[in-house]
């Protein structure tokens, strides 16, 4: 048949051995610690039992993603410099998680909260903040599923699979379906099982990579000069703006700013937030912090594969093809196959974990308390189940039925959508100063003016001048002079409108939690 | 003080402009790449320190 006509026989062949391998882990994790899976607490968070070491692999498989381990290291081959804002950004997030997860885990764990937004409504009793919040994380995560699909067709296609019509998406339905029943299973036990064997792969990858390739490239300063050249090239005949090894002046404020947002935005995901509340202790959250940055340096590594696929002169129609091309190019093919598949279980992890958080959040923060507000916790299961099932189908549909732009430039708005609930959530860990319907009305300016600043008419843009033209009022200069990441900038905004509403709507609702509450 | 732990990985980390540059290399290694690579495990380091320091 003509869409297997230029597979690589080997490298599929470890590819669906290490796929059939976690799908019967996947299946198996059902009678891991076990307990009854129709609680929604045991589904959903794996009965809050995991520790330090699981959450380990847990956490690293589902914040670094496959989409992370093809986008990055695609935008170092098309700008340089730029694509490393990801170091100084997982530089900057884990000294605020030990700050403010370790109190999150406790307050959630001693009131059996599961998701940010059953936090917020306990903090600040406010039911649409809560409802804001939940959509906010429903929101954000679909494209974000839908992308570990767009990472997973990726290294298909780098398998030489080449399918027409129908058959074109075939292989990312048959694995998304199968990760699907596994997930319906297992509930979060199933990727933190499957994480084991994702991480140690990277890691095999990661190391491989950084030794075989620089060696075959004639070392380091080669794939660097090589790399410099081609940056000046691009600029020179004005493909790009800005490129190179380092950053051009107009670049600084972009990537300080981009590292700051990105930082504040991931812990506000429902992937994010699940995979840290699902730990046994605030003890195992701290011991993470320390910890998780092996995954940053990997990351780091993995970013300058995109210099090295510029010196091995991979040819590439698309930006985000350089890192399976360079691995080709780079390794024999039973490597290779493994190489694939380590970035595949790069992406069934997250979105497994993604699946589960945005099925309890709608369980818990649009089910329950709009539609059903008596439902046992036999009943919350059932929906999250459900739900985890709809929302992997409808991240399927945009692949399908979208061009992957669309799911590029909601990822784009739904960090800067995500950022907007951080007042409540982190200033909520220590304060109740701030008052509830300051805190939505401070979120809605964010998404609106945050929406607004990233729109251009040709494309949306992540940064926005610090000088705006604003409708009925005219221009405003900051006089600041550079660039700023849009989701910063209107959580700027969005702080400030929270702050003063908060001096004069003070909310008389009721605080569920106490300040030992927060303590672990 | 012992803030000075978690914060000082942070604040160069987010401080570009100091990094910004091509030398010194090592092993062909631009600045810009070791530096901030280098910080990473720095930076875990001062989360240990601070956490011994805050147990006492």
């Amino acid at each position: 048949m003509a869409m297997f006509a230029h597979l690589n026989a080997v490298a599929t062949s470890v590819f669906v051995f290490f796929f059939a391998l976690v799908t019967v882990l996947g299946f198996l994790a059902a009678r891991w610690k076990r307990a009854s899976l129709d609680s929604i607490g045991e589904w959903g968070l794996g009965g809050r039992q995991f520790g330090p070491w699981v959450t380990w692999f847990l956490l690293g498989g589902d914040l670094y993603t496959a989409y992370t381990v093809i986008a990055v290291p695609a935008l170092v081959y098309g700008v340089g410099a730029l694509g490393f804002f990801a170091v100084p950004y997982t530089i900057i997030i884990y000294p605020f998680l030990y700050f403010t997860m370790p109190r999150l885990w406790a307050v959630t764990h001693k009131h059996h909260y599961l998701t940010a937004a059953d936090f917020i409504f306990g903090r600040y009793g406010n039911r649409s903040l809560e409802l804001a919040v939940a959509l906010t994380g429903l929101i954000a995560t679909m494209p974000y599923i839908a992308l570990q699909l767009v990472g997973l067709e990726k290294v298909i296609a780098a398998l030489g699979f080449s399918g027409a019509g129908v058959y074109a998406h075939a292989p990312i339905t048959i694995a998304f379906v199968i990760l699907a029943l596994y997930t319906y299973k297992s509930g979060l036990r199933a990727p933190a099982l499957i994480a084991f064997v994702k991480d140690a792969m990277i890691y095999v990858f990661v190391l491989a990579a950084i030794v075989v390739i620089p060696y075959e490239l004639g070392g380091w300063s080669h794939i660097f000069s090589a790399a410099s050249d081609a940056y000046a090239a691009k600029v020179a005949a004005h493909k790009v703006a800005a490129a190179g090894l380092t950053l051009a002046p107009g670049q600084i404020g972009p990537y300080i700013t981009l590292a700051i947002g990105s930082a504040m935005a991931l812990f506000m995901y429902p992937h994010a937030l699940t995979g840290t509340l699902a730990a046994s202790s605030g003890r195992a959250i701290r011991f993470n912090t320390m910890t998780l940055p092996a995954y940053s340096i990997a990351l780091g590594f993995i970013a300058l594969l995109g210099m090295m696929a510029i010196a091995a002169n991979v040819k590439v129609d698309s930006a985000t093809d350089a890192v399976p091309q360079l691995v080709l190019w780079a390794f024999p093919d039973w490597f290779a196959g493994f190489c694939f598949a380590a970035i595949a279980l790069g992406a069934l992890v997250p979105a497994a974990v993604m699946s589960i958080g945005a099925a309890n959040t709608f369980t818990r923060n649009v089910w329950k308390p709009f539609i059903h507000p008596g439902m046992t916790a036999v009943e919350e299961s059932a929906v999250a189940k459900i739900v985890s099932l709809i929302v992997k189908i409808g991240a399927l549909m945009v692949i399908f039925f979208m061009p992957t732009r669309f799911a590029l430039d909601l990822q784009l708005l739904g960090g800067v959508w995500m950022i907007q609930i951080f007042p409540a959530l982190v200033f909520g860990l220590f304060t109740r100063w701030f008052s509830g319907w300051a805190l939505f009305l401070g979120w809605l300016a964010g998404i609106v003016v945050g929406t607004a600043l990233s729109w251009t008419p040709k494309a949306w843009v992540p940064v926005h001048k610090l000088a705006w033209d604003v409708p009925w009022f005219g221009h405003i200069d900051s006089g600041l002079g550079f660039a700023s990441y849009n989701g910063l900038t209107s959580l700027l905004l969005n702080l400030a409108v929270a702050a003063l509403l908060s001096l004069v709507l003070r909310s008389k609702a009721a605080d569920q939690t106490r300040p030992e509450d927060y303590l672990d | 003080m012992k803030y000075i732990w978690l914060l000082a990985p942070c604040i160069l980390a987010l401080w570009a402009p100091l990094y910004n540059r091509v030398d010194p290399q090592i092993f062909g290694v631009p600045f810009y790449y070791w530096f901030q690579l280098l910080l990473i495990p720095v930076s875990a380091l001062g989360i240990f320190v601070y956490d011994r320091a805050r147990k006492g």
